[in-house]
């Protein structure tokens, strides 16, 4: 699904933060890239999302084997690449129901299918905010304004769910939430998991991992994957840190 | 002839038109005192950064043609989608009451020019009219000395108005640029509540110059909201001078929306008369193409523990130009007032400019005073944020700017309003979405 090959990016007349990834995703598998502070973790998923502040100097990213890296952030969008952001932003004046309705249709306007109707559009946002947990008042509520940490990153699930993308990555997910907010957003990413789609799961520590079991996890340091292994890669990150990686 | 030596010349053939004579002399005066230092101009300080000359160059029909052919069809569309408001329809400086609908029995609700004929209402002309209009203005003076139309309202005692009354200013069928001098006055007394939205259209392709005045007062315990929606042709001016005198434990809103109109300048002044008084300006201001509009607030606090908040967001376009001078005046003996004072810009294009300028002049000791200005661009993290989830550039820059300017609307308690407006925003923006 979702392929990179060589990978260097740097931000705008800065210093180049990526140096080399590769990395390969298929279809139903869960990926970890954990790291130190300042190892790119962040930049990788910004420049898989699209983002225009970083350049990509050489390398490519295919995704279902088309050469997405010159798309718009919201063309990749709009072929089933999600990004739940560390800090998602606040958007007074615009109910999290009316800013979903309206991501959903342009998604399925660029796919060639017509808007969703009103009534199919309810259901299904009830339905997915059933699943986790979310309050009738929440959604019409200001995007993100006056929201807790752990209702944040619930309302990117939320957004996740009912955008239903083929590859889903997930940028630290898991910060500021208590225990029981992990634990209802790491449901809802078990439920959206499929043979169909993929996760990309950025995190910093292993916490998530005892909730989201991953296929594989990358250590990213200094702009490039040394090392990969399956889950008890994250346990042993866990004791030891990853200064004896580094060295 | 340009406007300054018309409005000279014309005035004794327009007293020849009217049917009362009792402001002959206070309209004489009034012109006197306008002659006497003319037009503003650039070097004046209110208006440096406002160039009217467009407006005082150009040549002016004072006497509008009466007739029009505007369908109700046609008024509709300016409807706020509410059918059940009450309306108050002026076209070509007379009132139609085939298109207006008054519903209320228990306040008195004339048009301006009614109420001057009527000697019924001699006493309430000689206690309010032009009281607390300031003289010393260039428009305000050429208003009291041609005005004859606008709205009379007088809400009595306790008096509840439920629902808001919408008093449209249309001009139509005009071959050659015209000139209005609207006049309102709106007293509202002990307990009472009105809100009243006023709207300006200009449907020909000549220029039309709408010079209004209107005094509010509002009495004790009484709570007055002015919902002012400008979004008129690029071939329309608009000077309006809004006075608004409050008694004590009052509340008054002034809320102004600017989406048109080639050139507007508002002037809005709150005097304090008592204590405890609530003050509310807001403002949302979205211009493009070479558009002007000028926002001057002043608020006067007389009077010991009042408060007063200015809120006013402005989005420009192309090569428009927006202006907000705010003052806030703290008398030595208005202790404890808190006085708020905000204006946040966004500058969409490089030809566009704003000239912001808050002016606070305190001299009471124990006050609360705050005040910013922001001059900026859209965050560029919330746009990459937006299009992440499949939103395009466009709809996601029209988001951000409605998150933007929503802040200012959040005084508005009249739905439909709030509909209207969101839908104006989303068509300067434009964009087709639901907010």
């Amino acid at each position: 699904m979702l392929q990179i090959k060589n990978l260097h990016a740097k931000i705008e007349d800065g210093a180049e933060i990526l140096k080399g990834i590769n990395l390969e995703i298929k279809p139903g598998e869960v990926h970890a890239i954990m790291g130190p502070n300042g190892a790119g973790k962040s930049t990788l998923s910004s420049v898989i999302a699209g983002k225009e502040d970083y350049e990509v100097t050489e390398g490519e990213i295919l995704f279902e084997g088309e050469d997405i890296s010159e798309d718009a952030p919201e063309e990749r969008a709009h072929k089933g690449i999600f990004l739940s952001f560390q800090y998602p932003v606040e958007i007074p004046g615009v109910s999290v129901t009316n800013f979903i309705k309206a991501a959903l249709n342009e998604t399925r306007k660029a796919n060639g299918l017509e808007e969703m109707g009103a009534k199919e559009m309810l259901g299904l946002i009830r339905e997915n905010s059933e699943k986790l947990g979310i309050k009738k008042d929440f959604l019409s509520r200001s995007l993100n304004e006056g929201f807790s940490g752990g209702e944040k990153k619930r309302n990117e699930i939320f957004q996740m769910m009912m955008l239903n993308p083929k590859l889903a990555i997930l940028d630290e997910t898991d910060s500021g939430l208590d225990i029981d907010a992990l634990r209802i957003v790491a449901d809802g990413v078990n439920k959206f998991r499929s043979e169909g789609n993929a996760v990309l799961l950025i995190t910093h520590y292993q916490r998530l991992l005892n909730y989201i079991q991953p296929d594989y996890v990358h250590v990213l340091a200094d702009g490039k994957i040394i090392k990969t292994g399956d889950k008890s890669l994250a346990l042993e990150l866990e004791e030891k840190g990853y200064d004896w990686l580094l060295n | 002839m340009a406007l300054f030596e018309q409005t000279i010349n014309t005035h004794s053939s327009f007293l020849g038109t009217l049917r009362h004579s009792f402001l002959d002399a206070d309209r004489k005066s009034a012109l006197q005192n306008f002659e006497l230092k003319g037009f503003p101009t650039k070097k004046d300080e209110e208006y440096k950064y406002t160039n009217i000359k467009e407006i005082t160059e150009k040549e002016y029909n004072f006497f509008p043609t009466e007739e029009h052919n505007i369908s109700k069809e046609q008024l509709d569309v300016f409807h706020l989608g509410e059918e059940n408001f009450d309306r108050i329809v002026f076209i070509n400086g007379k009132l139609h009451k085939e298109f207006s609908k008054i519903s209320i029995g228990n306040a008195e609700f004339l048009s301006f020019g009614y109420a001057l004929n009527d000697s019924a209402h001699k006493e309430a002309f000689d206690k309010y009219f032009n009281t607390i209009a300031n003289k010393d203005l260039a428009f305000t003076n050429l208003n009291s000395a041609y005005c004859n139309f606008g709205f009379f309202l007088r809400v009595p005692k306790n008096v509840v108005i439920e629902k808001p009354i919408h008093v449209f200013y249309l001009s139509q069928n005009q071959n050659e640029n015209t000139f209005y001098n609207t006049r309102n006055l709106l007293i509202v007394e002990e307990g009472a509540k009105v809100e009243i939205i006023e709207s300006h259209h200009n449907l020909d392709e000549s220029f039309v110059l709408t010079n209004s005045v209107t005094e509010i007062f509002t009495y004790q315990n009484a709570k007055t909201d002015w919902h002012k929606l400008q979004n008129d042709s690029d071939t329309s001016y608009l000077v309006d001078h809004t006075f608004a005198k409050q008694e004590r434990d009052s509340l008054t809103t002034v809320n102004t929306f600017s989406f048109g109109g080639k050139l507007v300048r508002n002037n809005l002044d709150f005097i304090h008369n008592g204590e405890n008084i609530n003050s509310f300006m807001n403002g949302i201001t979205i211009i493009g193409k070479d558009q002007l509009v000028d926002h001057h607030t002043a608020v006067h606090h007389n009077t010991p523990n009042c408060e007063s908040y200015q809120n006013y967001k402005g989005i420009y376009k192309d090569k428009s130009h927006g202006v907000f001078n705010g003052k806030v005046f703290v008398n030595k003996i208005a202790q404890k007032t808190n006085a708020y004072q905000q204006n946040n810009n966004i500058l969409l294009d490089e030809g566009a400019s704003i000239d912001t300028k808050p002016q606070l002049e305190i001299f009471a000791d124990d006050v609360k005073c705050s005040h910013g200005c922001t001059v900026g661009q859209l965050n560029e993290d919330a746009m990459f944020y937006l299009r992440a989830r499949g939103i395009s550039k466009k709809e996601a820059r029209a988001l951000l700017l409605y998150a933007f300017a929503n802040d200012a609307m959040q005084n508005i308690d009249i739905e439909p309003l709030k509909v209207k407006v969101s839908k104006l925003l989303a068509e300067k923006l434009e964009v087709q979405m639901e907010f």
